[in-house]
């Protein structure tokens, strides 16, 4: 039968699965994990030197009980939150600027959709020679990398405002803030906050990366010693972590949106 | 004409030119007329003639080549709070409550919360939305939305109303049926209006005056002053006196709106 038929009449939708959907996807967790589990103990696994999820587990309090992981953290946190910081203000400003000067937008968005797809770790090199070795080169390579979205994102948001919008704004007498607070802002928030969370993913996506190639500190630093070191279960007990992490910060971002947008609750 | 009243808004020779491409166009051209306070005022005109830049010149918000539009005396330079608007566009704000759109300008104006609500609540009653207060515009229909920025611009009790084809995204049944409505709510308040409009009949149906523009060079044509009774119930909006009226603003602005099409035609091709 093709997928696309029609001709015969749909058959009524099936009565709603019975589960509630959380714990569906815990169910998958479990199910993923056990597959792990099953394909290193088996030894499907074994060529890629990965250990049992049950191993990592085992070893996840020693390494959480250490303090050279929470430095590590701490660094890593830090430098994600220096870059976005950075990157949220100037993309922010910069946006704003760009949706107030359409033609200066015009000339230099060729640039800026163009810079989007530019691998900033590339120039992570010239900035190691540049500043040494230290967190300056990653704050700056990972706020070159988050810069981009949110700045793109913040002249669409700004640019397709609703002129009645714009109109009420100006005919009800509102003062520059006002309107801002009360009608353009909140109007724009839809794809500004978007912009923003994407801003601090590729914060931190660069900021490990950097940490990856050359550093002396950092989750990603740690990452690669313990790969170099040959010490599976550690390198692997520390993604774990910084998975936890990067999802645990993206699930705040989307609180915090749940939160600032009204019109979604 | 009697000499202006105090809440009378007065257009003199209102005139705009544009400039695009070097050349200037003369977009409206020695625009004059007054609404009396109280009165329901349509402009009528077809696409392109500069009803709506007309409309953004008295509401303060765009500012005349030359001319000038006063009320009571004083010359209108900028945005005015008692002066209100609808646009047509839906410009409602989707993340607030139905009652906290409307109470949006007293909110501006700095008005306390709980008196705003009071207030915004009423007007809710007027505008027959009471029991939607808490929606989200989201929820409602394109006429009820028409009808929370129409709340949200009385509630200001403004001495005039500004209207910029309030109804042109809505469909011609629903058009119809909030057009009764403002009519019914427009008897409670007899606030001053200022309607825009393309439509012969929605121009009859709910105006003292109508004022007539022609195509670019925009100037007003023709005031036809429509004295049907009111309440216009159904009885007078099928009557044949509300027909001649169609039929004579038609006459008048037919060859506008066959030339208007032409020159569209023209920039089109």
């Amino acid at each position: 039968m093709s997928v696309l038929n029609l001709d015969r009449p749909r058959p009524p939708a099936r009565p709603a699965l019975r589960v509630p959907a959380w714990a569906a996807r815990a169910a998958l967790a479990a199910a993923l994990l056990a597959a792990w589990q099953l394909a290193v103990a088996s030894g499907a696994a074994a060529s890629a030197g990965v250990p049992a999820p049950l191993e990592c587990l085992r070893r996840l309090p020693e390494v959480l009980g250490g303090a050279r992981f929470w430095s590590d953290a701490a660094r890593s946190l830090l430098t994600t939150a220096e870059a976005f910081a950075a990157a949220a203000l100037a993309g922010l400003a910069g946006g704003a600027v760009l949706a107030r000067f359409p033609l200066v937008a015009k000339i230099l968005e060729p640039y800026l959709v163009g810079a989007y797809a530019v691998p900033v770790v590339v120039f992570y090199p010239t900035f190691l020679v540049v500043f040494g070795l230290g967190t300056v080169p990653i704050v700056l390579t990972a706020f070159l990398m988050a810069v981009v979205p949110v700045l793109l994102t913040t002249m669409v948001a700004l640019g397709e405002l609703r002129p009645a919008h714009r109109k009420l704004a100006r005919s009800l007498c509102c003062t520059r803030g006002q309107a801002a607070r009360l009608i353009l802002l909140p109007s724009a928030l839809p794809l500004l906050l978007p912009g923003l969370k994407l801003g601090f993913v590729y914060a931190m996506a660069a900021t490990v990366g950097a940490e990856f190639i050359v550093a002396d500190a950092g989750l990603g630093f740690r990452i690669g010693e313990l790969y170099r070191n040959f010490e599976a279960v550690d390198m692997y007990v520390h993604i774990i972590v910084m998975i936890a992490f990067a999802v645990g910060c993206n699930s705040l971002f989307n609180l915090v949106e749940r939160i600032v947008r009204r019109d979604l609750t | 004409m009697s000499a202006p009243g105090a809440g009378d808004v007065v257009m003199d020779a209102v005139t705009m030119t544009y400039h695009s491409q070097g050349r200037p166009t003369v977009a409206i051209q020695n625009a004059s007329g007054t609404i009396g306070r109280g009165r329901f005022v349509s402009i009528l005109g077809p696409s392109g003639c500069g009803k709506s830049t007309l409309l953004d010149i008295v509401a303060g918000l765009t500012a005349p080549t030359s001319g000038q539009v006063r009320i009571g005396g004083e010359r209108v330079t900028a945005p005015r709070r008692d002066f209100a608007m609808v646009f047509q566009d839906d410009s409602t704000l989707h993340w607030r409550t139905v009652l906290d759109n409307v109470a949006l300008g007293l909110e501006v104006a700095g008005v306390p919360k709980a008196e705003r609500r009071a207030r915004a609540y009423d007007m809710l009653g007027l505008v027959g939305l009471r029991g939607f207060e808490n929606h989200r515009p989201r929820q409602l229909s394109g006429g009820m939305r028409q009808r929370v920025a129409i709340a949200r611009a009385l509630v200001m009790e403004p001495a005039m109303l500004l209207m910029d084809e309030p109804f042109g995204a809505l469909d011609q049944q629903t058009r119809t049926l909030v057009g009764i409505e403002l009519l019914r709510i427009w008897e409670e308040t007899r606030t001053s209006v200022l309607f825009v409009t393309h439509d012969i009949r929605e121009a009859v149906t709910l105006s003292d005056e109508v004022w007539v523009m022609s195509r670019r060079p925009s100037t007003i044509l023709d005031v036809v002053r429509i004295d049907l009774p009111r309440p216009r119930d159904a009885e007078v909006l099928r009557g044949p006196e509300f027909e001649t009226y169609v039929n004579g603003l038609w006459d008048v602005i037919q060859a506008e709106v066959a030339s208007a099409m032409r020159e569209q035609e023209r920039a089109a091709s």
